[in-house]
């Protein structure tokens, strides 16, 4: 696994983590335990996507910089593609 | 309104092509219990739906479906890499290539076009609900048989995942139609949706 691979592990396991209980609280929207969990894990989600935005560019558009006089929204690998 | 992410929602990394399985796979991109009509069937319904809680689950479902279609995509174009003709020929994939090449292109197993007709959008949520568990339990067992098909480990991986979305959805669609059910007038027990000739909002004086 490469280094932009590792962190992007990162914020895919955490970010899962706030899809699963995304679904969960849209049928429990009074559990308050699991909304705490939702809370940890968006800390953590927003931490690992720094990380990766400031070290391998930008994972949504508005985040997207002109790096060497050129948008790094456009660069590859695109999210198929195993470099 | 929807924004895209630049990533998957769980890493799909195949090194070996196998066109053989990219052919059964594509039925989970536009095949009739597929990621692209399970999208635009919860995406579609959800206006219908009269409560918050379905309204967010079926938004959500079908936002996270659409990430799926997007995984299932990655795994056929990865399958699909650096194919040597001979390769098409051998693997039965030489059907899908004469129209295709290795572009994606939503169809079934047997190369039969995505069709709207596999899902309904009834405008009554407990057609809609009860349509949507099966959905989920039809997906799932076309993964079960994908897995019964899939030796390579890479493959399997994806589609173990893909397979367990299955299981927690039926389990979040089978809350909401509780959901919808406890709204029924208590004198009704049968399951059927009087919504449309007496909307709840004009019942609940709002």
């Amino acid at each position: 696994m490469t280094d932009r691979e590792k962190a992007l592990k990162l914020v895919q396991t955490y970010e899962f983590m706030l899809v699963e209980l995304n679904l969960y609280l849209d049928t429990h929207p009074e559990d308050g335990k699991a909304f705490e969990c939702f809370e940890h894990y968006r800390k953590l989600a927003a931490e690992a996507r720094e990380c990766y935005v400031k070290k391998f560019g930008p994972l949504s558009a508005v985040q997207g910089e002109l790096v060497n006089g050129k948008w790094n929204w456009v660069n590859d690998p695109w999210p198929w593609e195993v470099k | 309104m929807f924004v895209y992410e630049k990533k998957l929602e769980h890493p799909v990394k195949i090194d070996r092509p196998n066109a053989a399985l990219a052919k059964v796979i594509v039925s989970q991109f536009g095949g009739p219990d597929g990621e692209l009509g399970a999208a635009t069937r919860y995406l579609s319904q959800r206006f219908a739906a009269p409560y918050p809680e379905v309204k967010a689950i079926l938004t959500d479902v079908g936002t996270e479906e659409l990430s799926h279609i997007e995984m299932v995509c990655s795994v056929i174009y990865q399958l699909t890499r650096d194919l040597s003709i001979d390769e098409i020929k051998k693997s039965g994939f030489a059907s899908y290539f004469v129209d295709h090449t290795t572009g994606l292109y939503p169809v079934d197993a047997s190369g039969v076009p995505f069709s709207a007709k596999t899902f309904q959008s009834t405008g009554d949520v407990i057609a809609d609900l009860n349509e949507d568990l099966a959905a989920e339990q039809k997906a799932r067992l076309t993964y079960d048989n994908i897995l019964r098909l899939a030796d390579d480990p890479d493959v399997r991986d994806a589609i173990k995942f893909l397979r367990e979305r299955e299981i927690v959805h039926y389990q979040r669609f089978g809350e909401a139609l509780r959901i919808v059910q406890d709204h029924l007038d208590s004198k009704n027990f049968y399951a059927f949706n009087p919504s449309f000739d007496t909307p709840a909002r004009k019942k609940s004086g709002k």
